[in-house]
C-alpha cells in the first residue's frame, strides 16, 4: 500500500487533527517563511537584473556618510588595481511628470559606466552610458513603464518632465533592477554629470562628496586582496578628517541584498538573527505541540500498528508510514505557512511608525525558488523533528497486549506521558520566555515615552518637506519655503510654526566636529538648522543671550546659538556670548545664545552638545521639516498642513503630517520592532500553550475515564476530581513557568542595548507574565478538569 | 512440524515471580487442527502468541519445521513468522482505513510480493471465500460474520502453513460461528495445519485434537 496514499486516507479520517496541525504547523511556518523572506531581500538576495553579484563591493568609510566626489571616484578609476573598475551614484527623490500624472519617485544619479559596470541589460532602448555626461536623458524602472506608461513599446524617444526640465527616455532597465537598495526601489536613473539646472551649483563642483561609489574585482580576485589594493588610494580619495578615530576604507559586498555599506549590514544582521531567534522559538513550540498531538495520536493508533505487526509488517516500515503522515502535514503546514507569510509581512509593515509606511518601500515577499526551497527544506526538518520520536514511540507496541486488550495494550505508557509532559513544560518554558522579552520591550517602551525630554512635543504637528527641485532657483525656493511658513502660522489655532533640518528625536540627526579657534578646544557635537521661532515652537528655553531673529536670516553664516553642553565643553566656566566656533568650512560663527540642552541622539540617549544655525544657505537644497504647534486638537490641524504643503509642492501627492510624537515613534524603530515581534510571537506561543495542555488534558481525562468513573463510584466528589485535573496541568505550567523565567532574563540581559531604565528581571513584568500564563492555562486545564468531573460513574464503567 | 520442549513463561513479580505456562512439552503434525481449551487465565492464548513467534520471552525449546525458534533473534523469528504464520483474531482486527481488498493486500505487501503478483493473489482469495462483491468495502460496512470471513482470507492469502486463531467465533453468533467453523475444516482439509483457542466444545469437534491447559500446566 502506497504510504502517501495512507497517509492522505489518514488526514482525511481525522480532519479536525489533520486541520489543528495544518494550523498549528502553518503560523510557525508563516513567521518563519516571512522573517526568511525579508532577512534574504536585505542581505542575500542577489540585485536583481545585475551580471556576477559577488563581484561587486561598496566602498565607503564607516559612518562617515557619503564618502565620494567626482574627483575622487576619477582617482579610483585611474589606478583599478585589483578591480576592473568604480562606478558612483546618489539616490534621491525627484519630482517626475510622468502618464499624465506628476509624482516624487526614488531617483539614482549615476556615473557614465553604472550599467555597464553592473551588466544590467536593457529592456527596452538602451542604457546611460560614458557619452551621455551631459545630455538630458533618462532611464526608466520596468516599474514605472508598466505602471506609468501602460508598458507602451515604443517610449523610447518620448520627453519625460524630470523637476520640470524635459528629458528624452531613451531605455527600460531589465525587469527586476531597482537600483542599488531593492527594498526602496528606483524608478529613473540620470546622469551624476548632468550640468545647471538638473543638478545644483553644489553637485556640479567635482570636489563636493555626494556620492556613493561601488567597483567590480577582476575575476578570482579575493575581497581581502581588493581590500589591501585600496589602502595606498585612501589618503587620495579621502580627507584627512575621513581617517580620523581609525577610520579607513573598507570594501563589502554589495551584490547581495539591499544594504550596501557594512555598517548598515552589520546592523541588519543583528536585527536578522533577533528575528530569526524569535521566530524558531515559535516554531519550536509549534513543533513541541505538533509532537504532543502526534504522541496522543500515537495512542489512539496503538491497535492499527499492532494488527500490522501481527500480519508481518517490520517496524520500519511503520516508522516509514508514520513519518509520511507527518511529512504531509508538515509540507501542508509550510504552504499554508506561505500563504500566511504574505499576511505575516502585513503585519511586520503595521510595527513600523505610520511615517515610514508613506515611503516607497518594496517589503513584498518574491516567491521564487529561495523561499519555496527554504520552505520546503524547514517542512522536512520540522516532519523529522516532530515525527520522528512520536513514530519511534508509536511502534513500541506490545502487539499481543494491544490486540488482546485495546485499553492496557500499550507498553512504555508511563514514558509516553513523560515525554508529553516535558514537551508541555518546554512549550511553556519557550512561550514564557518569549513574554518575558516582549514584556521588557514593552516596559521600556513605556519608559521611553513617559520620559521628561528637554522640550516638549505635545500638540506639536510636524511634515517633512520636499527637497528643492533643479529647476527652482535658490531664491525661489527660499521664497517657497518661507511662504509655506508664513501660510503655516496664519492657520486657526496655531501658536507658533518653525522649520528645521533636524529637530530633536526626529531621524536624520548628524553631527560634527566643532572648535573655539581661540582657545583650541574642540567637541562632537549634533547640528541643527532653524528657523527664527524653532526654539519657541518647541518650547525649547533660550537660558542666555537671545533666540534667532528676522534680522539673522541672511545672515546665517554670522551666528550660532550653541546648547548648554557644547558650550560647557568648549568654554567651561566661562561666558558663551560673543565666542566663535569653527566647523567643516571656513567660516566661523559668533554664538548668540546659549539654550537648554534639547539635542539627543535618540531617545533613549542623553542629551549631547549640539549647535543651532539659522536658515539660509545651508538649507538652500530644501528637506527638513515643517513644525506646527497648537494650543487646542491636532486633528484639524493635519488636515489644514497637508493642504498647505500640497499647495506648496504638487509632486508631494500625499504629504504625510503627523502629530510630532509619531515622528519621534521612528526613532524608537528598533524597540518598537521588538516589542512587536516579541509580543506578537508569545502570543501565539501562549495560544499554541493553552491548545497543548486542553488537548494532553483532554487525552489524559478520555484514558482516565474508567478510573474516574471508579474513584467516583468509591465516593470521591466533583471538587476532588476538578482539582486532581487541574493540579496535573498546572503544575507542568508551573515548572515551564520556573525555567521560561529564567530564561527570558537570560534572553533580555543581551537586549540591553535597547532597554531603557528598565530590568531584565523587571518584577512587574515576570509578575505580570506569570499571571497572564497562570490565567491562560488555568482555562485551558479547567475545561478538560470540569468535563472530568461531570463523569457519570454508571456511564464511565458500561463503556469500558 | 511444531516441537515444544519443557517451554516456561513467567511474569516477574514479587516475591516470586508468576508462571504463565509451566514445562509445556507438545508436538503437533503438519494437518492438525488442534483446539486448546482451559478456563480463564490457564495460559491459552499465551500459547497460542508463543506458537505464532510473536512473543520471545520464555524458557525451553521451539522447534518449527525444524528450525530452533529459541535460539533465533527477532529479526529471524519475525522472517519466519512471515513464512509460515497467519492469525485470526476473535475481535477481527481489521483495518478500518483500508478496503477489504486493500486489507487482504496488506500481508503481501508485507512480504515483498510483487504488485502484480499481489492483485492475482487478492482476486483470487477473494474469489475463492466468496467476498468478490465486498472488494471495495471499508470493514465499517461489514458484518460480523463478513469481516472475520475476510480476516480468515488475510490470515491465509499469503498460504502460511500453520494458522492459529485465537477464539474466533468469540464475537459471532451461532450460524456466523458454524460458517467459519466450516471454512477451518475446509482449509485444514486443503492442508493447512490450525492451531484455534476455543471455549466451544462444538468449534473442537471440528478439529482432531484437543490439548487443555489449567493454570500454565499442560492436562494429561
Amino acid at each position: 500500500m502506497n504510504d502517501l496514499k495512507l497517509a492522505f486516507r489518514q488526514l482525511l479520517k481525522n480532519k479536525g487533527f489533520a486541520l489543528v496541525a495544518i494550523l498549528i504547523l502553518g503560523v510557525g511556518m508563516a513567521a518563519n517563511t516571512a522573517v526568511f523572506g525579508l532577512v534574504d531581500a536585505a542581505l542575500y538576495r542577489p540585485l536583481g537584473g545585475v551580471g556576477k553579484p559577488d563581484e561587486l563591493v561598496a566602498l565607503e568609510v564607516p559612518n562617515r556618510g557619503a564618502t565620494f566626489s567626482r574627483d575622487s571616484l576619477d582617482v579610483l578609476r585611474e589606478s583599478k588595481g585589483t578591480f576592473q573598475d568604480f562606478a558612483g551614484y546618489d539616490r534621491g527623490s525627484t519630482l517626475l511628470f510622468a502618464g499624465n500624472a506628476q509624482t516624487r519617485v526614488q531617483t539614482e544619479f549615476v556615473s557614465g559606466n553604472f550599467f555597464t559596470l553592473l551588466g544590467v541589460k536593457p529592456f527596452l532602448g538602451r542604457l546611460l552610458d560614458e557619452s551621455d555626461r551631459s545630455a538630458p536623458l533618462v532611464v526608466i524602472s520596468h516599474r514605472l513603464w508598466r505602471t506609468r506608461f501602460d508598458s507602451a513599446r515604443d517610449i523610447v524617444g518620448h520627453k519625460l518632465e524630470v523637476n520640470g526640465e524635459p528629458f528624452t527616455i531613451v531605455g527600460v532597465a531589465d525587469d527586476g533592477f531597482g537600483g542599488m537598495q531593492p527594498l526602496a526601489p528606483v524608478s529613473a536613473w540620470l546622469s551624476c554629470e548632468l550640468p545647471k539646472p538638473h543638478l545644483p551649483d553644489w553637485n556640479q563642483k567635482r570636489s563636493t562628496r555626494w556620492l556613493a561609489v561601488f567597483g567590480r574585482m577582476k575575476p578570482g580576485v579575493a575581497l581581502a586582496a581588493a581590500r589591501d589594493s585600496l589602502l595606498p588610494l585612501q589618503s587620495q580619495v579621502l580627507e584627512p578628517w575621513m581617517l580620523q578615530n581609525n577610520g579607513s576604507l573598507q570594501a563589502t559586498p554589495c551584490g547581495r541584498g539591499a544594504i550596501p555599506g557594512a555598517s548598515g549590514q552589520s546592523g541588519v544582521r543583528l536585527i536578522s538573527l533577533f528575528l530569526f531567534t524569535v521566530v524558531v522559538l515559535v516554531l519550536a513550540v509549534a513543533c513541541a505541540n505538533l509532537a504532543s498531538l502526534l504522541l496522543s495520536r500515537g495512542l489512539n493508533r496503538r491497535r492499527e500498528i499492532a494488527i500490522r505487526m501481527a500480519l508481518g509488517a517490520p517496524r520500519w516500515l511503520l516508522i516509514r508510514q508514520l513519518l509520511v503522515e507527518t511529512l504531509l502535514l508538515s509540507l501542508m503546514g509550510g504552504l499554508g505557512g506561505l500563504v500566511l507569510s504574505t499576511w505575516g509581512v502585513r503585519l511586520a509593515t503595521l510595527a513600523l511608525p505610520k511615517i515610514s509606511r508613506s515611503y516607497d518601500i518594496d517589503l513584498s515577499l518574491r516567491y521564487d525558488w529561495r523561499i519555496i526551497g527554504f520552505t520546503l527544506a524547514a517542512s522536512l526538518l520540522v516532519a523529522l523533528v516532530c515525527g520522528l520520536i512520536p513514530a519511534w514511540r508509536g511502534t513500541q507496541v506490545d502487539c499481543q497486549a494491544a490486540l488482546k486488550d485495546e485499553t492496557l495494550g500499550i507498553g512504555p505508557r508511563r514514558r509516553w506521558f513523560e515525554l508529553r509532559n516535558l514537551l508541555i513544560v518546554s512549550q511553556v518554558a519557550v512561550s514564557v520566555a518569549l513574554l518575558v522579552g516582549g514584556g521588557v520591550m514593552l516596559r521600556s517602551l513605556s519608559q521611553i515615552q513617559n520620559q521628561k525630554f528637554a522640550f516638549d512635543y505635545d500638540h506639536c504637528v510636524v511634515t517633512a518637506l520636499w527637497d528643492k527641485d533643479a529647476a527652482t532657483s535658490d531664491a525661489e525656493h527660499a521664497r517657497m519655503r518661507r511662504e509655506l511658513l508664513e501660510s503655516a502660522r496664519t492657520l486657526p489655532g496655531v501658536t507658533t510654526a518653525a522649520l528645521g533640518n533636524h529637530p530633536p528625536l526626529v531621524m536624520g540627526t548628524r553631527s560634527t566636529s566643532v572648535s573655539d579657534p581661540q582657545n583650541g578646544n574642540s567637541s562632537e557635537a549634533l547640528i541643527g538648522v532653524v528657523t527664527p521661532g524653532f526654539f519657541e515652537t518647541l518650547k525649547i528655553p533660550v537660558v542666555l543671550g537671545r533666540d534667532f531673529s528676522v534680522r539673522d536670516v541672511g545672515h546665517s553664516n554670522d551666528v550660532v546659538v550653541v546648547n548648554e553642553s557644547l558650550a560647557a565643553n568648549l568654554w567651561p566656566g566661562q561666558n558663551p556670548l560673543g565666542r566663535s566656533i569653527h566647523y567643516d568650512r571656513d567660516t566661523d560663527y559668533q554664538v548668540i545664545g546659549v539654550v537648554r540642552d534639547a539635542c539627543y541622539w535618540s531617545a533613549t540617549d542623553t542629551t549631547r552638545p549640539g549647535f543651532y544655525l539659522c536658515e539660509g544657505e545651508l538649507t538652500r537644497d530644501g528637506g527638513g521639516y515643517l513644525i506646527v504647534r497648537t494650543a487646542q486638537d491636532t486633528r484639524p490641524l493635519r488636515g489644514l498642513v497637508a493642504s498647505l504643503v500640497r499647495r506648496a509642492d504638487p509632486g508631494h501627492e500625499q504629504p504625510y503630517v503627523a502629530d510630532y510624537a509619531d515622528f519621534v515613534a521612528v526613532g524608537l524603530i528598533a524597540q518598537r520592532t521588538a516589542a512587536w515581534v516579541l509580543g506578537l510571537a508569545s502570543a501565539i506561543g501562549l495560544a499554541l500553550v493553552a491548545a497543548g495542555l486542553y488537548g494532553v488534558l483532554s487525552y489524559h481525562i478520555a484514558q482516565r475515564t474508567r478510573e474516574i468513573g471508579i474513584r467516583m463510584a468509591l465516593g470521591a466528589g466533583r471538587g476532588h476530581v476538578m482539582r486532581s485535573m487541574l493540579w496535573r496541568g498546572i503544575s507542568l505550567v508551573a515548572i515551564g513557568l520556573v525555567i521560561g523565567s529564567a530564561v527570558g532574563v537570560f534572553g533580555a540581559s543581551h537586549m540591553d542595548k535597547v532597554l531603557f531604565k528598565t530590568s531584565p528581571a523587571d518584577p512587574a513584568t515576570l509578575l505580570g507574565v506569570c499571571v497572564l500564563m497562570t490565567g491562560a492555562a488555568l482555562l485551558a486545564c479547567w475545561l478538560p478538569a470540569r468535563r472530568a468531573a461531570r463523569v457519570d460513574p454508571m456511564v464511565a464503567l458500561r463503556s469500558e | 512440524m511444531i516441537k515444544l520442549l519443557n517451554i516456561e513463561k513467567s511474569f516477574p513479580t514479587r516475591p516470586s515471580p508468576t508462571y504463565v505456562l509451566r514445562q509445556i512439552t507438545l508436538d503437533l503434525e503438519e494437518g492438525d487442527f488442534v483446539t486448546i481449551m482451559g478456563p480463564s487465565g490457564a495460559g491459552k492464548s499465551t500459547l497460542l502468541s508463543l506458537l505464532g513467534l510473536y512473543d520471545h520471552t520464555w524458557e525451553g525449546e521451539y522447534w518449527l519445521h525444524g528450525q530452533p525458534v529459541h535460539s533465533m533473534n527477532g529479526k529471524e523469528r519475525a522472517a519466519l513468522n512471515k513464512k509460515h504464520v497467519g492469525f485470526v483474531f476473535q475481535q477481527f482486527h481489521l483495518l478500518e482505513d483500508l478496503t477489504v481488498g486493500e486489507n487482504l493486500d496488506i500481508p503481501l505487501s508485507y512480504r515483498d510480493v510483487r504488485k502484480s503478483e499481489r492483485q492475482a493473489l487478492v482476486a483470487d482469495t477473494l474469489d475463492r471465500f466468496g467476498i468478490v462483491a465486498k472488494k471495495d468495502l471499508f470493514p465499517n460496512q461489514l458484518s460480523g460474520g463478513q469481516q472475520q470471513l475476510v480476516a480468515v482470507a488475510r490470515a491465509v492469502i499469503a498460504k502460511p502453513s500453520l494458522l492459529l486463531a485465537d477464539e474466533p467465533t468469540g464475537n459471532l453468533h451461532s450460524d456466523q460461528g458454524r460458517a467459519i467453523m466450516e471454512l477451518f475444516k475446509r482449509l485444514n482439509d486443503e492442508g493447512t495445519t490450525i492451531v484455534q483457542v476455543s471455549h466451544s466444545e462444538t468449534n473442537a469437534a471440528y478439529g482432531n485434537r484437543i490439548i487443555r491447559l489449567r493454570d500454565g500446566w499442560l492436562e494429561k
